[in-house]
């Protein structure tokens, strides 16, 4: 009984953080009590205080309204490309599980070779090869997340295009594409929503992290994890600098794998 | 057993070859040119002559398969060419940060196992108690937390308020504590959670049951029948944790300062110091590879049943 009301509790609190994080990256222009990239060296490194909820930095911008701000870049960035990235395994999956023979042979060994290497590791090798910037990391990210899924939607094609009643379906006369999108897409979509939420919080731990690293959103736009590498000279003076954006990292992520897990729970989806 | 690691070896050539064809062709579509990164990072003036002359000088201005085949024929006599930025031999920077790179991982490696077969073994031993929870709400928040955040909380509470450990660069055994433990907290958390539930569905097993029938002592039948059976899932993810924990290093590395290989990629990218990248990407392959391999005979060693399906496929 306690479990299934902190459960309940969880999921209400972490969708409305997300739900306030999207409404916030839309609006962030309208609704940020101060300019946030207007600096001011009369106000630098004020601790917070009720005028500056989350403290200044060190050029004296505020950085609750540069947090709100940045997600429109950690937050919509992240979402973009964990959508992208699933409607392209949705169609690169279907694609190699329904046709199988040599496309899908192929598809199957890039995949495995990709998944030899650890997804850091790859995105770091493809920022290298396109070079640092918001746009190559997000495509280097999409490139970097579509193939899971691919291999996800691919195995219960291959699987469920063998049911019976996908046959009768055929001989109903229905066409490849409606067996696909009638018959065959319903079942996998749960599974690919679970996998894409649960993704969403990765993406933007790799995002932030790469941008912490100066490889991708550059500063002075507000990204979270850009926000912590401009700031790091002055973290043990002024750790609010280095607390918030954190913080707000830790919270949207989680939420996200808290989502993700009630979504699993309700389409009964085992890990 | 042998003849099976010795084809694995030599399927090893062919797969890097392919793998150095295609960095080298991926390598092309870079924006922008590496005589002109070459120049700005030697601080030469970029002026027409100049960028000829490097041009000639690095080979650019040969034809792409000629260039491969030269850089394929010095890569065999292990000359990978030198850095723009420091004029040194790529090969022996890189052998130097990854010697920094691998310590942190190994010992991260380390750590992670060892305290996460603790906290597995009590979490599934205490099932829904208080430290089961406390150990679920870790593993929770281990997966969301980003790691220089992390690296910077422990620097802030132990470095800066305590004044116990230094707070970066690489010295002796306290240089390696809040690098490691940064490294680690993330996969102890994963780590700890799948030791705990593969130990729950073993004890439900048939041969778990039938040995409690013969009176076996508890003790007895946990470390013998489920323990054993339950860490070899372990095995197979810890081979895929030690590649995770080499790539991870590259925000902790950056954290504390620690010169290694992500660091040194790091401002490689930065500086478009094309040598680098390239060498990198053919190192890092390669030592994946290797360490998967040595993961697939390492189960093979453990568990018959994989090696006699291994042999049956090459037949």
């Amino acid at each position: 009984m306690f479990s299934v009301l902190w459960k309940k509790k969880a999921l209400i609190f972490s969708s409305s953080i997300l739900l306030l994080a999207f409404l916030f990256a839309l609006f962030a222009p309208f609704v940020v009590p101060v300019d946030p990239f207007a600096g001011d060296t009369s106000r630098r490194l004020l601790p917070p205080s009720a005028e500056y909820w989350f403290g200044t930095d060190h050029l004296g911008r505020d950085v609750f309204s540069r947090l709100l701000y940045g997600a429109r870049y950690s937050f919509l960035g992240a979402l973009v490309v964990a959508i992208i990235a699933a409607i392209l395994s949705i169609v690169i999956g279907t694609i190699a599980g329904y046709r199988g023979g040599c496309l899908d042979q192929i598809f199957m060994r890039i995949s495995e070779w990709m998944l030899a290497f650890p997804s850091l590791m790859i995105a770091l090798v493809l920022v290298g090869i396109f070079g640092p910037g918001m746009l190559n990391l997000m495509f280097a990210l999409i490139l970097v997340f579509w193939m899971p899924g691919a291999r996800l939607v691919r195995n219960m094609i291959v699987r469920l295009k063998e049911e019976r009643y996908v046959h009768v379906a055929r001989l109903h006369g229905g066409s490849s594409f409606r067996i696909i999108t009638r018959h065959l897409l319903p079942f996998v979509l749960p599974h690919v929503l679970v996998l894409a939420t649960l993704d969403v919080g990765s993406v933007l731990l790799h995002i932030a992290g790469f941008s912490f690293l100066g490889l991708g959103i550059q500063p002075p736009l507000p990204e979270w994890g850009a926000m912590l590498n401009t700031s790091s000279d002055y973290f043990y003076s002024s750790p609010w600098l280095m607390i918030f954006p954190g913080l707000i990292i830790f919270v949207i992520v989680l939420s996200f794998n808290i989502l993700s897990d009630h979504w699993r729970e309700i389409f009964h989806i085992k890990k | 057993m042998a003849a099976l690691i010795a084809r694995r070896i030599l399927m090893l050539f062919p797969s890097l070859l392919f793998l150095s064809m295609f960095i080298f062709l991926l390598m092309q579509l870079i924006p922008g040119d590496p005589a002109q990164a070459y120049l700005r990072l030697s601080q030469i003036p970029p002026t027409d002559e100049a960028i000829t002359a490097v041009r000639e000088e690095l080979g650019l201005d040969l034809p792409l398969y000629e260039q491969y085949w030269n850089w394929l024929i010095s890569a065999l006599q292990l000359d990978f060419g030198r850095s723009f930025l420091t004029g040194e031999r790529v090969l022996e920077e890189v052998l130097y940060y990854f010697l920094a790179t691998l310590q942190l991982s190994l010992t991260a490696f380390l750590l992670t196992i060892v305290i996460s077969v603790v906290i597995g073994i009590f979490a599934a031993r205490y099932q829904k108690r208080s430290f089961d929870t406390f150990s679920r709400l870790f593993s929770v928040g281990g997966s969301a937390i980003p790691t220089f955040w992390l690296g910077f909380l422990l620097v802030y509470f132990f470095s800066y308020q305590l004044g116990w450990l230094p707070s970066g660069g690489r010295g002796d055994w306290s240089s390696l504590v809040l690098p490691v433990l940064t490294l680690s907290i993330p996969y102890i958390a994963l780590f700890s959670r799948l030791l705990r539930t593969s130990l729950l569905e073993v004890s439900k097993a048939y041969y778990v049951t039938y040995s409690r029938a013969r009176g076996l002592r508890e003790p007895s039948i946990f470390r013998k029948h489920i323990l054993r059976h339950a860490l070899l899932p372990l095995l197979t993810v810890s081979g895929v944790a030690l590649g995770y924990l080499l790539a991870g290093t590259v925000i902790v590395e950056s954290v504390f300062s620690w010169p290694g290989m992500g660091r040194y990629m790091v401002t490689a990218i930065t500086n478009r110091d094309y040598p680098v990248i390239q060498f990198y990407i053919v190192f890092m392959a390669f030592i994946f590879l290797v360490v998967n391999m040595m993961v697939d005979w390492l189960q093979a060693w453990v568990d018959p049943r994989l090696r006699r399906r291994e042999g049956s496929r090459h037949v």
